[in-house]
């Protein structure tokens, strides 16, 4: 998408110098005066709430912010100004639909509004969870690209490279992110799906070179595939990530931004985590000229960075409910878990998420993730994406109301023990992993929440 | 303004964050001749301790939590000269920064937060921090303690790398290291021969006390 490309670059080291300090401490104190001037509230009780025009609120709030504050960039230590009129340039020339991936393998992105009947992208994978190399990363992705709901593959963290080490800005690296998106495209072509559009922030990619390194037709990221672009938290960046940017812009290949406000951090409650959202959501769309905004906010309280804390779910909603009402930018939800396969919780986690972003009118996925390392190597599994796909669909279409509803139960089921969940298993020891079937206990489970899903009234086929 | 009421303006700055306020509060106490360690333990600590609480509640946010810990520092700052002995000295000096190749933050500016509001001097040396970095700062100002943040599973390295270099240069023994972040462990800070590991901000006070020998 033409972004303000040229802007962008020009404006990265013009204006007074602003010190991070500043720029992080003056942002409580603006979004709680926006919150009230825009009157907008979190409600436990309904995280998705069913407000137009609270959604609308939060969109012109977002819009005031971004305009005023703009993006701090860490290596200039300069602010990065737009418009509202150059937002709305952007904003108004984005072109949907839009077609990914290739040959049969095609899907296509069509702009969403909450309660939509239109189906929503969903974007299956483990989404920077760590995996041992080689082989077993290959079965990891042919587990999601076999999953049929999945639209769109992400993909996963190789936890050591041909035995060794990963460390940042080494030859072994770039090494490294190579044979990452290599073995995925191994994967899609074993699962018969050759075509399917990936969608990779390598995890061997700390910095950007591994990342500029895996552009590559032959066997690495295809033009129209997608790659991540971060935001720091909250509204800033650097030449890092903007590098990633432009060099994936400029050889066809999209970007997908992902931010993480944090509720409980620079931007205080869910209210100012939502409205630094909605403000970063417009900056990073903007400056890496991007095709979407991957959502993920973040809870101060969780460790494991998950996106299923009813306030997270609330901001998660009140985000997608405001661009898709306002604007044709569609907004996926990244999906981290905090519980690991195998276990019930993981289930009630994954299905939340997908009621919340797509009764809001966004898509599905990057996800479902969470997993950060050290022991927890390979404790992901293609059921919870299947859990995530199937409800997806299933909620496609559904009122907010009705959402709400079957959200608030999931979350009775998992809330209790979220920050401290049970222990998970392996995919080596839930799956017959050579022939990538799952086991019958494990497969048990998910039959059974979502048989009770069905029962509450979500409409699986 | 009788003493009552100037150690209610330092309570009240330091509750809220008011370093103006709170360095004119410190000024006038002094002007007051009112002790400085009084006017710490009967305005200034009860305020910072009031913040921990809240955040700890989430009542409290992270910016709050941040411009309290300032006003505390500015008001310590004008009463320092007037120290007597050792009276009001912070617990330790702690360096913490994110290490090589990783920018995640958000974890360490909340340890760097609750570090400060529960007496300890801090130094933010930032993130995405060269190994031989952490090792000059810590030399040079003479720290206690090494924290050490990675998220990444690439950040692991680093902190090996850290302690290795402590060692070559002869000064491991001068100060203790602690990390944090996901993928680290117990298992792992044994293994590279960490002094601790906190999974979570409060362990991190929890370790700087106990590696000091200060009861908490
Ligand atoms: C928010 C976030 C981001 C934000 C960071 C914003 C910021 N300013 O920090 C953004 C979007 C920028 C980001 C970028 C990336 N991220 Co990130 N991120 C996260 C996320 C979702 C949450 C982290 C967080 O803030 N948690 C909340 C805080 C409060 O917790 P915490 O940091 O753990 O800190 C607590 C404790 O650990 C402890 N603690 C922390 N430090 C210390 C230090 C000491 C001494 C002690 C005692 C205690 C202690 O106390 C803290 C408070 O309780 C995690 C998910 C996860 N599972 O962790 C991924 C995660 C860490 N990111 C990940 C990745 C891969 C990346 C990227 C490389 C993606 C990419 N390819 O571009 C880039 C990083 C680039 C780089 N060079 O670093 C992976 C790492 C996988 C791995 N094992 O290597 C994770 C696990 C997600 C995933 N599964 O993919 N990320």
């Amino acid at each position: 998408m033409p972004g303000l490309h040229f802007e962008m670059m020009e404006r990265v080291d013009q204006g007074p110098r602003v010190r991070e300090k500043e720029f992080d401490t003056s942002i409580f104190p603006r979004v709680k005066e926006l919150a009230e001037k825009y009157d907008i509230k979190y409600d436990p009780a309904h995280p998705i709430p069913d407000d137009d025009a609270m959604a609308d609120r939060l969109f012109a709030a977002g819009m005031e912010y971004a305009v005023e504050k703009g993006l701090w960039v860490l290596d200039t230590q300069k602010v990065v100004h737009f418009t509202e009129a150059e937002i709305w340039r952007f904003l108004d020339n984005f072109h949907t639909p839009l077609t990914f991936g290739y040959g049969k393998d095609q899907v296509t992105l069509y702009p969403r509004k909450p309660e939509s009947d239109v189906r929503p992208l969903v974007i299956g994978g483990a989404a920077g969870s760590s995996m041992t190399e080689g082989e077993i990363y290959v079965k990891h992705m042919m587990n999601f690209a076999l999953e049929p709901t999945n639209d769109m593959i992400a993909n996963g963290n190789p936890a050591w490279i041909e035995g060794r080490e990963i460390r940042p800005f080494s030859p072994n690296e770039v090494h490294g992110a190579i044979q990452e998106v290599g073995w995925i495209r191994e994967a899609i072509r074993r699962s018969g799906r050759p075509g399917m559009p990936m969608f990779v922030a390598p995890g061997c990619a700390a910095s950007a070179p591994p990342a500029v390194a895996i552009i590559n037709e032959e066997r690495g990221l295809r033009k129209g595939d997608f790659m991540y672009a971060a935001l720091l938290t909250e509204l800033k960046s650097d030449y890092d990530r903007l590098i990633r940017a432009v060099t994936a812009v400029e050889n066809g290949v999209h970007v997908a931004t992902l931010l993480a406000p944090m509720i409980g951090g620079w931007a205080g409650p869910p209210e100012g985590a939502a409205i630094c959202g909605a403000a970063e959501t417009l900056l990073g769309a903007i400056c890496h000229s991007s095709t979407i905004v991957v959502n993920h906010p973040v809870h101060m309280n969780l460790k494991n960075g998950a996106t299923t804390h009813r306030q997270t779910l609330w901001v998660e909603s009140v985000i997608g409910q405001a661009f898709s009402r306002n604007c044709r930018f569609p907004i996926g939800q990244n999906v981290f878990l905090d519980a690991r396969a195998g276990t019930y919780e993981v289930l009630w986690e994954a299905a939340v998420n997908a009621i919340v972003a797509v009764s809001s009118g966004q898509h599905t996925g990057p996800g479902p993730s969470g997993i950060t390392g050290g022991d927890d190597v390979d404790m992901i599994s293609g059921i919870e994406m299947r859990m995530l796909g199937e409800t997806s669909r299933a909620v496609t279409g559904m009122s907010r109301k009705k959402a709400n509803e079957l959200a608030v139960k999931c979350l009775e089921k998992y809330e209790p023990t979220l920050g401290n969940p049970p222990k998970g298993k392996r995919l080596q020891d839930l799956y017959d992993i050579e022939k990538l079937k799952v086991k019958e206990e494990w497969l048990a489970k998910f039959k059974e929440v979502k048989a009770q899903l069905k029962d509450w009234g979500m409409p699986y086929r | 303004m009788n003493e009552k009421e100037i150690l209610q303006q330092l309570y009240e700055s330091v509750l809220q964050g008011d370093s103006a306020k709170a360095v004119e509060a410190a000024q006038q106490a002094l002007d007051a001749k009112i002790s400085p360690l009084k006017a710490i333990e009967g305005g200034m600590t009860p305020a910072i301790q009031e913040v921990g609480d809240r955040f700890g509640k989430g009542e409290m946010f992270l910016p709050e939590m941040v411009t309290s810990a300032d006003a505390m520092e500015a008001a310590l700052e004008i009463l320092e000269p007037f120290f007597e002995g050792d009276e009001g000295a912070k617990k330790g000096k702690v360096l913490i920064g994110t290490v090589k190749g990783d920018i995640h933050d958000i974890g360490k500016n909340i340890v760097i937060a609750l570090l400060k509001v529960n007496g300890f001097e801090v130094i933010d040396i930032g993130r995405d921090i060269a190994s031989t970095d952490f090792v000059d700062k810590a030399v040079d100002l003479g720290v206690e303690v090494i924290g050490l943040s990675g998220l990444l599973t690439t950040s692991l390295p680093m902190m090996r790398d850290i302690i290795q270099i402590l060692d070559d240069d002869g000064v491991r023994d001068q100060h203790k290291v602690i990390i944090g972040g996901g993928p680290t462990s117990q298992e792992y800070a044994d293994e590279i021969g960490a002094d601790g590991y906190g999974e979570t901000a409060y362990s991190a006070v929890q370790l700087c006390n106990q590696l000091l020998g200060i009861a908490s």
